[in-house]
């Protein structure tokens, strides 16, 4: 990417990392290895492994650091969840804002015939009344798996009361914390969660090919993968305490430095500060872009708004080309098409050819946004047909 | 004009089969009409840089802007390689 594109992808990848991340990894990179316990050399490696989970325990307010797992990515972190979990025999309620990292895990699930699958509706926005989710449980139903925040549209759903409502029917409660970690406010206690997925590199600012999955102490899925954990190498089977049970496997030790450096990142600046910057620029977009007829935008700044992501299409042009002039005329970097979430695109009424997705970070310069209102407003007056 | 680069993009909704050439140098004004010679140009000028479309009926959509030194190709999903050869030729006749 030259020096002057303007980035406004970052619900897929945060871009600028913060320098103490780039730092962290360099430092990394130009150390002696140290990936294990068998030397003294190596006890340092450890330590921030430990200490990479104690930042995320604290971020999250998870109780014990051991109950966080290193994963890839969130992807991997829900597929230990959701075939690791005894759920065969079963139905599962998901909902229609789905990623495609739940959707088609599930989907596989069900079309081996292992599980039932209801995806419940949402509104307009993407929101999933909690309602939505009650009225689809059957006696049967084991697992409630959402979208803590959507990808498409920034909506946020109401876990504390998905949680009741799951916990209630005896269903374990999987989270999708993919876009809001790092980008709102979470507590596993009080939210009452018994898995989230995370990643490392949208807003925890990190690597990409890291990220986790928190488990609630006392549950125990099935591992997805087992082998060399670096320690206990006399037993033939897998370690069983945590998190080793989950981390068979050379750990993404770069990856780890740099989560790290990111969680800490965040932590110093605060959410809420993070929040503001995205919600002031965000709100400056909606101010000048949401009255044009010509422009349908499908977030919106309600309560149950991230405020993360400007959704929208413009009339009369597919997303692709929008995205593609935007690109070459103006080098503004978003994100068209489907986003990875096809069931809610379906049920936004843009399926196949999905939205224009540009989404902010904390580096994002208000100049940069204002660049970005501008190439919208031209694009409007020059390209559409009338 | 030479292309020296080829690249499937995957993921582009807007057909099934994109690809993207690499020229050996950025596109011009000249360029952008003479490609305008194989069909119907659709030429936006009041851009930063200005786009280009080129609509080959039947055959295929170019697009691009002006200074960039990429065209993007929307083909049909079974496209006829004269049709590809065709356009390559004219590009290197320029």
């Amino acid at each position: 990417m030259g020096k002057t594109m303007i980035y406004m992808n970052n619900a897929a990848t945060t871009f600028p990392k913060p320098q103490e991340v780039v730092n962290a990894v360099n430092s990394y990179l130009i150390a002696p290895p140290s990936h294990s316990e068998r030397s003294g050399i190596e006890k340092e490696s450890e330590d921030f492994i430990f200490n990479t989970r104690e930042k995320l325990a604290e971020l999250f307010n998870v109780p014990k650091a051991e109950q966080i797992v290193f994963t890839s990515g969130s992807t991997e972190a829900l597929n230990i969840a959701l075939k690791g979990l005894p759920l065969e025999g079963g139905h599962v309620v998901s909902t229609k804002i789905e990623h495609n990292s739940v959707i088609r895990p599930l989907m596989m699930m069900k079309e081996e015939g292992k599980i039932g699958l209801d995806f419940v509706d949402c509104d307009d926005k993407a929101y999933v009344p909690p309602e939505n989710i009650e009225r689809a449980i059957r006696p049967d139903t084991r697992a409630v798996v959402v979208n803590h925040c959507s990808n498409v549209t920034g909506q946020v759903l109401d876990i504390k009361a998905i949680a009741e409502i799951a916990h209630k029917n005896d269903c374990y409660f999987i989270v999708d914390a993919s876009q809001s970690a790092g980008a709102l406010p979470i507590d596993v206690v009080d939210m009452d969660i018994d898995f989230m997925a995370f990643t490392g590199h949208k807003s925890l600012y990190g690597m990409p090919g890291i990220g986790g999955l928190y488990i609630r102490e006392g549950m125990k899925p099935r591992p997805l993968k087992v082998g060399g954990t670096g320690i206990l190498s006399e037993v033939l089977t897998q370690p069983e305490g945590m998190p080793i049970f989950y981390e068979a496997g050379t750990p993404n030790l770069p990856g780890i430095v740099s989560l790290r450096a990111g969680v800490q990142w965040v932590l110093e600046r605060g959410i809420d500060a993070i929040c503001d910057h995205k919600k002031r620029q965000l709100g400056r977009i909606m101010e000048e872009l949401e009255p044009i007829e010509e422009i349908t935008v499908y977030n919106n700044m309600d309560d149950h708004s991230s405020c993360t992501v400007f959704c929208f299409n413009i009339k009369n042009l597919v997303p692709e080309e929008v995205n593609y002039v935007l690109e070459s005329s103006y080098d503004i970097s978003v994100r068209s098409g489907l986003h990875c979430a096809p069931l809610l695109l379906e049920a936004l009424g843009v399926h196949p050819w999905g939205t224009v997705r540009a989404s902010p970070s904390f580096f994002t310069k208000d100049e940069e946004i204002e660049k970005f209102i501008d190439a919208i407003k031209d694009i409007v007056k020059t390209m559409v047909r009338r | 004009m030479k292309v020296i680069g080829n690249k499937e993009i995957k993921g582009c909704l807007e057909g099934t089969n994109v690809r993207d050439w690499l020229l050996d140098g950025p596109i011009t004004h000249e360029f952008i009409y003479y490609l305008g010679e194989l069909g119907k140009l659709i030429y936006n000028d009041k851009l930063p840089k200005p786009f280009f479309k080129l609509i080959i009926r039947g055959k295929m959509t170019v697009k691009g802007a002006e200074g960039n030194q990429s065209i993007r190709l929307v083909l049909p999903e079974d496209p006829q390689s004269a049709a590809l050869n065709e356009l390559k030729e004219h590009i290197e006749n320029f």
